[in-house]
């Protein structure tokens, strides 16, 4: 839905930064895996995709940069 | 000394003119033509004999006696109706001696009766008209017509 | 989203006509001056039919004509209708650098149905709809039209993009259940900003989280991180379906208080009005009382009327006469006439034998004999008068006491009747006064006839008892999912910790605090929206109304602020922030203004880029007021897009002329002779035409006549 998708995605920014910076650019990442997660899921509603495993793969994308990237 | 109870008019004929019996039935308790009760407002004597003996009174204050000899009388009640109020029969004898002036006619209930009969045949239009005359119900307009009568009017 | 064109065949009135609206950012304002019965209200109609379908109709489109209604067989028997929207979406993508890029693309949405047409019989076929998007490149379909509408304009948005003026009050009325107007409300807060999203987003990734909690217990392969990892699973499940029943229960919970709100309402008006049981007790009371007074009314009717036959009044008539008797017994019984007391003597004489003068009286001899008959006969003659001699000294001495009442004017049958008279009056006063309240108590019982308080007061027992079963079944369902939530939050930390230890567990660490953190940020993210966004609306909306009513003299001093509430009621608020009710204080523009503020004030803190299409805004509203509303739904607004007869445009002509992109002038040709002064083009049906006129001009099209002149066409047409 674009109707408040450039409000949505400031606040969840606002958010995202709130976060521990569990690595070097981890917050950034959450905010592009969050902004992903939002755009799926207006796809979902507009054409009915299937959306489970998209977001579990972002999810997990997110999850392996973390892992990667985590200091020892 | 006269038995308390004892009432010398028995057996006379209490009357009033033929004429006068609707109107004397209109202003007496007990069920009209219709079978329906009035009230007191309406007809505010409990009995004939309480109008009977009102026009009485009204007829020899008034000294309107009527003479019966050709008239149709109604024989409403005995005189054994004297009975329940005693004092009648003494206010009867009474106005009976001041009428003839002759204290002996106490012997002679007849007389005192037929006496009795005209003075109130005498009496009654007048009561008639007190009951008629005014706005209100009869028994407002006799109270408020006898005040005036009573008070010399 | 803004409207470009939009394109009508046989919608009703719009049998051919095609219009265009202002996409200028400096020029938002579009206007089409339209009077009544030219087509606005179907317009408006055939816009939403286009984007949302039947749903948008009256009724569903149940039973709802589409077809003009001048319809003929020689225009065949199938009438084709079509409505065709162009508009334009902007999608702002993020950039990386936090910024947002802007990409505006066009699309044509085509809806059409087919009405088959038999006399005043209509059958309308399914509507078919496509969508297409519109590029230098020619144009191509879009799969889904609806869902892609419903995307860029939320179907429960739809009464606040597409505003009837006279309808657009279902927000604030008071006469529409409260219940009603707050799902109104949060309906639109909602899906403006965007919870319902966060809503499902959230879901997604705690069901993420979930299969990640799963994967820790086949690869973790250690059995008290497993077993940790199985609480961890039955949590989730468990804070799932408990969570349900909290908001299930919280919903009826809030659904019964409303109900009791609602109803505690109704049983206050009712009461107010009187009870109906404590009015029939009353009428009872009243009965008894008056039955009483009856009574003390017989009795001294009763008594009125034994003082005809009293002792008194036979004494007040008769006073002199009875007086005269009086004078009669005393003058004998001075003269000793009575009593008589000879005939005792005799008596004993005879009884002796030997009469007074000592002669013998005994019956052996003839002279005696004689003698005794003699005194017999005087016995008898004395015995005869001595008769009434004998009631007459009863009657004197019983009438001695009643004369004596009357001759010393004891209390007389005057004094009598003037005390009964005065009871008698005073008691039918009462009597009547008592008479006077039944009948006022019976007026209000019959007003009561149609509410039963009894009812009432069941069905609030019901609510209650229901509201309190779903306060027990929230604190409950809440109870045990926090205490899930503080286990899960526990088994997690340790689940962590021992994964920690576990080399090979590093990954699924990584994608547990990922899910973790995504799952805060959304949870976070949409208190935010629910309550300061919607603070921000509420304070936006007060702003906007303040200001647009704050021009007129009369309503400016009553009313204060308004808020939107946290349980989504808009409120008004008076001098000592007193609530106001809308429909008693605030008068028909103040509650068309509230409205339009809320509107705007929703599409201004949602950001929202949507259209606001109004149908006669400014009706009942005067100079400063229109002219506020008009100016400040232009600035707030993306596109705006109004509705306005020629009496809502008188003094606002400049601000049209500054900041309309496009004017166009509706005309329905029927109105010639009676409105319109020139005959229109000869045409077979009616069909709304369009010039080229703005607000300042006229033409031969849609001149009107002034209102004077209709009427006198009106009465001469009359005659």
């Amino acid at each position: 839905m674009a109707l408040n998708q450039q409000k949505l995605i400031s606040i969840i920014m606002e958010e995202s930064r709130k976060l521990p910076e569990r690595c070097t650019g981890y917050r950034e990442e959450v905010i592009d895996t969050l902004s992903e997660i939002l755009t799926l899921e207006r796809q979902h509603r507009r054409e009915g995709i299937y959306i489970k495993q998209k977001i579990a793969d972002k999810c997990n994308a997110l999850g392996r940069f973390l892992s990667d990237n985590r200091p020892e | 000394m006269v038995d308390r109870y004892y009432n010398p008019f028995q057996t006379a004929d209490l009357r009033i003119p033929e004429s006068f019996r609707d109107d004397v039935s209109r202003y007496c308790q007990g069920p009209t033509q219709e079978g329906r009760k009035t009230g007191l407002g309406e007809a505010p004597f409990p009995r004939m004999v309480d109008m009977w003996f009102l026009a009485l009174c009204i007829g020899a204050r008034e000294g309107k006696k009527e003479d019966l000899s050709h008239v149709k009388m109604h024989k409403f009640m005995d005189g054994t109706v004297l009975s329940s109020d005693p004092w009648r029969i003494d206010a009867i004898m009474l106005l009976a001696i001041s009428l003839t002036e002759d204290p002996a006619i106490v012997a002679e209930p007849g007389k005192i009766i037929h006496l009795a009969n005209e003075y109130a045949a005498g009496g009654l239009p007048d009561v008639i008209d007190m009951l008629k005359e005014g706005d209100a119900d009869p028994i407002y307009n006799l109270s408020d017509n006898l005040e005036h009568v009573i008070k010399g009017g | 989203m803004r409207l470009v064109r939009a394109q009508f065949k046989n919608f009703r009135l719009l049998r051919d006509l095609e219009v265009e609206f202002s996409v200028e950012p400096d020029r938002r304002l579009t206007v089409f001056r339209a009077e009544n019965e030219t087509g606005k209200t179907t317009m408006l109609m055939a816009l939403q039919w286009a984007l949302y379908g039947e749903p948008a109709l009256p009724d569903k489109g149940q039973g709802y004509r589409l077809h003009p209604i001048d319809w003929t067989e020689s225009e065949g028997s199938r009438a084709d209708i079509e409505v065709e929207v162009d508009f334009e979406v902007t999608r702002h993508n993020p950039t990386r650098d936090g910024g947002t890029r802007e990409a505006t693309r066009t699309y044509r949405i085509k809806r059409a149905a087919r009405e088959e047409v038999t006399g005043t019989e209509w059958k309308r076929s399914t509507p078919t709809v496509n969508l297409f998007h519109l590029s230098e490149t020619g144009a191509k379909e879009v799969e889904s039209p609806d869902i892609f509408i419903a995307d860029e304009l939320p179907p429960e948005l739809r009464e606040v993009f597409f505003t009837d003026g006279d309808r657009a009050l279902s927000f604030i009325e008071s006469e529409v259940a409260t219940s009603t107007k707050r799902d109104r409300v949060q309906r639109a807060i909602k899906s403006l900003l965007g919870l319902g999203v966060i809503e499902s987003c959230e879901k997604r990734v705690k069901q993420v989280s979930k299969d990640v909690n799963r994967r820790v217990r086949e690869e973790a392969r250690d059995a008290e991180i497993d077993q940790i990892a199985e609480a961890i699973d039955e949590a989730t499940t468990g804070i799932e379906e408990w969570g349900n029943k909290e908001s299930e229960a919280k919903e009826q919970h809030d659904s019964f208080e409303l109900k009791l709100r609602d109803i505690d309402k109704e049983i206050e008006t009712v009461l107010k009005r009187g009870d109906q049981e404590e009015l029939a007790a009353q009428l009872a009371a009243a009965d008894r009382q008056i039955e009483q007074a009856n009574g003390v009314i017989g009795n001294l009717e009763r008594r009125h009327s034994g003082l005809f036959k009293s002792k008194n009044i036979a004494g007040d008539l008769l006073g002199s006469a009875i007086a005269a008797a009086e004078k009669q017994l005393n003058d004998l019984a001075e003269r000793n006439e009575i009593p008589s007391g000879t005939i005792p003597v005799l008596e004993d004489c005879l009884k002796k034998g030997v009469c007074v003068c000592g002669d013998s009286l005994r019956e052996s001899d003839p002279d005696s004999m004689r003698k005794r008959g003699h005194i017999q006969h005087i016995i008898d003659d004395t015995k005869q008068s001595d008769e009434h001699k004998k009631v007459l000294t009863e009657l004197f001495f019983r009438s001695k006491g009643w004369i004596a009442e009357i001759t010393e004017g004891n209390r007389s049958w005057v004094d009598e009747y003037e005390e009964v008279f005065d009871e008698r009056d005073k008691a039918e006063r009462q009597r009547d006064a008592l008479s006077k309240h039944r009948k006022g108590l019976e007026i209000k019982l019959d007003a009561l006839k149609d509410s039963d308080i009894q009812k009432l007061r069941e069905t609030r027992r019901y609510y209650e008892q229901q509201r309190n079963r779903f306060r027990d079944d929230f604190i409950r369902a809440e109870t045990e999912r926090r205490r899930l939530e503080s286990q899960k939050a526990a088994d997690e930390a340790r689940r962590d910790k021992l994964l920690k230890h576990q080399k090979k567990a590093q990954r699924i660490i990584a994608d547990l605090e990922v899910t973790k953190d995504i799952e805060d940020v959304l949870r976070k993210a949409y208190q935010r929206i629910q309550t300061e966004e919607l603070d921000k609306v509420s304070t936006r909306m007060n702003e906007l109304f303040i200001d647009m009513i704050g021009a007129d003299p009369e309503q400016g001093a009553i009313i204060k602020r308004s808020e939107i509430s946290r349980e989504f009621d808009i409120l008004v608020y008076g001098p000592g922030d007193r609530m106001l009710n809308p429909d008693r204080d605030l008068n028909g523009a103040s509650r068309r203004a509230l409205t339009i503020a809320f509107i705007l004030a929703l599409t201004d803190v949602s950001e929202v880029e949507a259209p606001n299409i109004i149908d006669t805004p400014l009706g009942m509203m005067s100079g400063f007021v229109k002219r506020s509303v008009l100016r400040i739904a232009i600035e707030q607004s993306r596109q705006l897009i109004l509705f306005l007869t020629r009496d809502e445009i008188k003094g606002c002509e400049t601000i049209i002329d500054d900041r309309a992109g496009q004017v166009i002038t509706l005309t329905n040709p029927a109105h010639y002779p009676r409105v319109l002064v020139h005959k229109p083009p000869a045409m077979d049906h009616i069909n709304i035409l369009r010039c080229a006129c703005n607000h300042r001009s006229e033409c031969q099209i849609c001149e009107r006549r002034n209102e004077d002149a209709q009427l006198s066409m009106a009465v001469a047409a009359a005659e």
